[in-house]
C-alpha cells in the first residue's frame, strides 16, 4: 500500500481564515459562537451558532467560478484554494486523471429553500435561472470544485452525517493507498444558515444556554445541554508520499490509519460499541499501540448522551494508557459535515505549534468521563500521534490516525 | 423618448450588477460573448432578471439571437412598448 501524506491545509472557519489565526484561537481558547437574532425571530429553540466573519469569496473566485456555488460549495472552494497555496500546488498540476476531489457534505438546505420559495412565489419555475439546480444538489461542493480546479479523477460528495468529512478523508486515502489516485483535494463543508439548522433545532439537540454564547458549547462538562451548530469549510491536500517526495513538497503528516464502522442500532443515539470497534480498528490499521497515541481529538459535541458514550468507549479502548483528550467543539461549535476534516486540520495545527488545545468551558467534568485525561488548560506539548474521532447520526463512525511530521 | 432612455439605462445597470461588469464596458456596441464574456448560462439568468425587472415576458428564441448590449436594450424597449399598446 502506498503511504498517504497531508501536504496542504485550507480553512474557512469561525475561528479564523489563516492557519496562524486558527492556531492562535485554539491555543487561547477563543470561541467563534454568537447568538443569531434571525433565529430568535424565527422561533428557534436555540439562537446559538458559529459565525464566520470576513468571508469574501469574490476576493478569491471570479463571477464565473462562483456560479452554481451555494454557501457550502463557496466555503469548500475558497478553503481548497487556500490548501493548494499551502501545499505549493498550482491548479494546472491537477488537470489530470490521477487527481480528484472528494467533499463531505450532507445538506444544501438554503439553496433548496430558495428554489422552493421562488417557485411558490412566481407560480412557475421560469424564474429559477440556470444555477438553482447545481446549487441545490448535495454534490454541488464536489462538482463545483472539480470544475474549478480541472481535476479529472474522483469527483463526488460523500454524505455520512457528522462523520462526512472524516469518511471523505478516509476514502480519499484508500484511493491513494491503492494507487487509483495520486492526489485528492478532500475535506468537508457545512452551511451555517438557519435553513440548514432548523430541523436539527426542532430535534432539541442544540444548547439553549442563555448566558455568554462563548460558554454554550461545553463538551464533557457535567452541565452540558446540547451542541452548538457551526460550519464553514476545511480542505486538505492528500497525496501519495511518493508523489509528495517527487515534487519536493512539505509533508505535514502521514495518515496512518482510517477505519469505519456503524452501530446498526439507533437513528440519533450513539450505542458506543460501534465507536469502540472503529477506534480499535483504526489503531490496528495504523499499527499503533494505545500507549503510543498522544492526543485524541474527540468527537464530543456537548450532548449529554453522545459525550458520555464516547467517554465510555475511550476508557474501554485506552484503559490505563490515558492519552490527552479534548474536543475543539468547545471553541468552534459543532461543524457537522465539515467537522471530521476541520478537526484533522486543528489537530495538525496544534502539533505544528506545540500545544494541545483545552476543552473550553470544562471546569466541572461529567463524572461519566472519569478515567479520561481531559485537557482543561492549554497544554504545552507537541502531539505526534493523534486519533481524530467522528461519529454521526445513523450510527456512522469514522476514526483517523495521524502521525504529525515536524 | 425619456422612457426609452430610462429603459436603456436600466438594462445597462442590470447588466453591470448581474455580471459584475465595469460600467465603461457596458456600451451599446459591446458584444455579449466576445467582449463581456457572457455565455448561454448567463443568458438564461439575463432573461430571468430582465423579466423580473420590467415585469414582462421575453421570447427566449429572440433573446438567443441578440449579440450586443444595444440589441438587448432595443428589444426590451420594443417589448415594453408592444405590451403597453
Amino acid at each position: 500500500m502506498e503511504p498517504v501524506v497531508i501536504t496542504g491545509i485550507g480553512l474557512v472557519s469561525c475561528l479564523g481564515h489563516s492557519l496562524q489565526t486558527v492556531a492562535a484561537a485554539l491555543r487561547e481558547g477563543r470561541s467563534g459562537v454568537i447568538r443569531d437574532p434571525e433565529r430568535v425571530a424565527l422561533g428557534f429553540r436555540s439562537p446559538l451558532t458559529g459565525k464566520i466573519s470576513g468571508f469574501d469569496p469574490a476576493a478569491s473566485l471570479s463571477r464565473k467560478e462562483r456560479r452554481g456555488m451555494g454557501e457550502g460549495a463557496l466555503y469548500g472552494a475558497v478553503a481548497a484554494l487556500r490548501a493548494l497555496e499551502d501545499a505549493s500546488l498550482s491548479r494546472a498540476a491537477l488537470r489530470r486523471p490521477e487527481a480528484g476531489v472528494i467533499v463531505g457534505n450532507d445538506s444544501v438546505a438554503e439553496a433548496t429553500r430558495q428554489a422552493v420559495d421562488e417557485t411558490r412565489r412566481a407560480g412557475s419555475t421560469r424564474t429559477l435561472g440556470s444555477f438553482a439546480v447545481v446549487e441545490s444538489m448535495n454534490s454541488s461542493p464536489s462538482m463545483c470544485l472539480s470544475v474549478l480546479l480541472g481535476t479529472q479523477g474522483a469527483c463526488w460528495t460523500l454524505s455520512a452525517a457528522c462523520a462526512s468529512g472524516a469518511h471523505a478523508i478516509g476514502q480519499a486515502a484508500m484511493l491513494i493507498a491503492t494507487r487509483q489516485q495520486e492526489l485528492v483535494i478532500v475535506g468537508g463543508v457545512q452551511e451555517i444558515n438557519w435553513a440548514g439548522a432548523c430541523a436539527f433545532d426542532g430535534l432539541g439537540a442544540f444548547s439553549t444556554h442563555e448566558g455568554d454564547p462563548a460558554e454554550a458549547s461545553r463538551p464533557f462538562a457535567r452541565d452540558r445541554d446540547g451542541l452548538v451548530p457551526s460550519g464553514g469549510g476545511a480542505m486538505l491536500v492528500l497525496e501519495s508520499q511518493r508523489h509528495a517526495r517527487a515534487r519536493g513538497a512539505r509533508m505535514r503528516a502521514i495518515l496512518r490509519g482510517y477505519a469505519f464502522s456503524s452501530d446498526g442500532d439507533h437513528l440519533t443515539t450513539p450505542h458506543g460499541e460501534g465507536a469502540r470497534r472503529c477506534m480499535r480498528s483504526a489503531l490496528q490499521r495504523a499499527e499503533l499501540l494505545c500507549s503510543e497515541v498522544e492526543y485524541v481529538n474527540a468527537h464530543a459535541t456537548g450532548t449529554p448522551a453522545g459525550d458520555a458514550a464516547e467517554a465510555a468507549a475511550l476508557c474501554d479502548v485506552f484503559g490505563e494508557s490515558r492519552p490527552a483528550v479534548s474536543s475543539t467543539k468547545g471553541m468552534s461549535g459543532h461543524e457537522c459535515w465539515m467537522a471530521g476534516a476541520s478537526e484533522v486540520a486543528y489537530s495538525l495545527l496544534m502539533a505544528e505549534s506545540g500545544f494541545i488545545a483545552a476543552n473550553r468551558n470544562l471546569t466541572d467534568p461529567d463524572p461519566a468521563c472519569r478515567g479520561l485525561d481531559l485537557v482543561t488548560t492549554t497544554r504545552a506539548t507537541r502531539p505526534r500521534t493523534i486519533l481524530s474521532n467522528s461519529f454521526g447520526f445513523g450510527g456512522t463512525n469514522a476514526c483517523l490516525v495521524l502521525e504529525a511530521l515536524s | 423618448m425619456t422612457y426609452a432612455v430610462d429603459v436603456h439605462a436600466t438594462v445597462q445597470r442590470l447588466l453591470i450588477e448581474l455580471f459584475e461588469l465595469a460600467p465603461t464596458e457596458v456600451v451599446p456596441a459591446a458584444r455579449l460573448k466576445e467582449e463581456l464574456d457572457l455565455d448561454s448560462l448567463d443568458g438564461v439568468n439575463l432573461v430571468v432578471a430582465l423579466e423580473k425587472r420590467f415585469a414582462l415576458l421575453l421570447e427566449e428564441e429572440t433573446m438567443k439571437k441578440l449579440r450586443t448590449v444595444g440589441e438587448i436594450q432595443d428589444y426590451v424597449a420594443a417589448s415594453l412598448a408592444s405590451q403597453a399598446s
